[in-house]
């Protein structure tokens, strides 16, 4: 796994405080309770930190799953 | 309540884009009627575990129009406060959710006038529920219709939870005035719940300041269809700055935002700012909705509200079901207000305390309680700090098991909401009482 692959799946169990061990790649919205409206807030933020970047709308809204997460950050320019 | 004519639409399921006259509703309605009645008892009652979905909304009406009182609960509480309350209340009849085993049924016979019980503290699952009369559940939703002007041809959508008195505010006025109801589960940041705005149509949304947030982010005038052209906001105060700006993109579509101030203890909005007081009046919420009356108390402040969506009282278990009006029309808000001299409410500030965490409203001092399980001690306090909750807790206190993820746990919120802060000795006032003030100051 690449720095920046490990890095967006920090991103992701910080945001939805999801264990240190928990598999994150299978993950989609309102798969599990955390990753609610709320939680999908908390996950934008902590992907734009991770990587200073700034999502825009149409990203907010195709980020919903760890899959498209890794083809949003990739086209922000982010190699994974 | 279901005002419209029978072949107009009531409602749209927009997970399966079935469209629902009000002659198939009060069909609907009229058949689980049928069974609710002997399932409840001469004397029972029910609890819906309430998603956003045509379910809840057929279950609701049944029980309005037999007479069984049903108690709104939010699907997504957790099992153990779901059965808690069950505990407490003893429902003769259980949807929306599934137990495994037998439940403890059966208690003291409802008062005859008791229609609907809502939660005011929401996700905290607190067995204190608002006793609202089928009147008064009937007055806030004509009075709603009447005050937004909602026509046959309003198209809504469930923005919100229906378990919530704004959420459930949105349907029951809708379709009091004969409009329609877009039903989903989706939230405003999925591209699903905009793609039903604009497959049927939407044309008024509902939010609070935590919904208003999202919008920024999703961009709403990208998203939203050329049709929406109303935005309702109550739940707490959305900033000035925020408000002309949502107000003026719908102004550009030949509507408005309309600012409500509301509680769940008059079964959901007390008053409502019309667009038209925009922007020039943002930050004030308006005047009573029709039949209803506002007044300041002259000793300390407090917004007093009468009118006939007034609720009978609290309930703190089954017995107090049997409890008839209590309050006769009158209800002490708690909160804080002036009237400006056109008549214009604002809110100067609230008593109880209650905090918003992403738009949740929770109880400090319910929150406290938990903390202090948690903690093992009794020296924790909680304040609001913008839209989280600061707990603060003794250092060096015994087995602190507290940490965000156990309040998360513990509160059904997020952890993210919270922030805690370890402090060697917590200020307290001469008479030992904790120093919120110094708390609220604290770096």
């Amino acid at each position: 796994m690449t720095a920046n692959e490990a890095k967006l799946q920090a991103a992701f169990r910080e945001a939805l405080e999801l264990a240190p061990d928990h598999d994150v790649t299978a993950l989609a919205f309102r798969t599990i309770r955390a990753w609610d409206s709320v939680g999908h807030m908390q996950l934008i933020a902590a992907i734009e930190a991770a990587f200073d970047l700034m999502l825009d709308a149409d990203d907010v809204l195709a980020l919903t799953s760890y899959a498209t997460a890794r083809e949003i950050v990739a086209r922000h320019g982010v190699a994974l | 309540m279901l005002g419209g004519r029978d072949d107009r639409i009531a409602l749209v399921d927009a997970a399966t884009g079935e469209r629902i006259t009000y002659g198939a509703l009060r069909a609907r309605v009229a058949e689980r009627a049928v069974a609710l009645r002997p399932a409840a008892g001469p004397a029972g009652i029910g609890v819906a575990f309430a998603g956003n979905d045509v379910a809840t909304i057929v279950e609701l009406y049944a029980a309005l129009a037999t007479g069984v009182p049903i108690a709104l609960l939010d699907r997504q509480l957790d099992d153990r406060r779901a059965r808690a309350w069950i505990e407490r209340y003893r429902p003769e009849v259980v949807t929306g959710r599934a137990f495994g085993g037998p439940l403890p049924r059966g208690g003291a016979a409802p008062h005859r006038d008791l229609a609907l019980l809502l939660s005011t503290s929401g996700t905290l699952g607190s067995p204190r529920m608002v006793r609202l009369a089928g009147a008064a559940v009937e007055a806030n939703a004509r009075a709603i219709a009447e005050a937004l002007a909602i026509g046959p041809d309003e198209i809504a959508v469930t923005s919100l939870p229906l378990a919530y008195a704004y959420g459930l505010s949105i349907v029951t006025s809708h379709l009091a005035a004969g409009a329609t109801v877009v039903v989903t589960a989706e939230s405003v940041v999925s591209e699903r719940f905009w793609r039903a705005c604009r497959d049927h149509g939407v044309t008024s949304l509902a939010g609070v300041p935590y919904t208003y947030e999202m919008l920024r982010r999703v961009e709403l005038t990208r998203v939203a269809p050329p049709t929406l052209r109303t935005l309702t906001q109550a739940g707490g105060a959305l900033a000035p700055a925020q408000i002309r700006h949502f107000h003026a993109i719908a102004a550009a579509r030949g509507g408005g935002l309309i600012v409500m101030y509301g509680q769940t203890e008059a079964t959901a909005r007390i008053s409502v700012l019309p667009a038209s007081e925009l922007p020039a009046r943002a930050g004030a919420v308006g005047r009573a909705i029709p039949g209803g009356a506002i007044a300041i108390a002259p000793d300390g402040g407090e917004i007093v509200f009468r009118g006939p969506s007034v609720m009978m009282g609290y309930a703190g278990g089954r017995d107090d079901l049997a409890r008839g009006d209590e309050l006769g029309g009158e209800l002490w808000t708690g909160d804080r207000g002036v009237l400006d001299r056109d008549g214009l409410l604002w809110i100067t500030g609230r008593s109880r305390r209650i905090a918003k965490v992403f738009g949740q409203r929770i109880d400090l001092d319910e929150l406290e309680a938990i903390a202090r399980a948690l903690a093992g001690t009794s020296a924790v306090a909680a304040i609001a700090r913008g839209d989280r909750v600061r707990v603060f807790v003794e250092a060096g206190s015994a087995a602190t098991a507290i940490d965000t993820r156990a309040l998360a746990e513990a509160t059904g919120l997020h952890g993210r909401g919270f922030e805690l802060v370890e402090l060697p000795v917590l200020p307290r006032l001469a008479s030992g009482k904790l120093d919120y003030q110094a708390l609220a100051e604290a770096p």
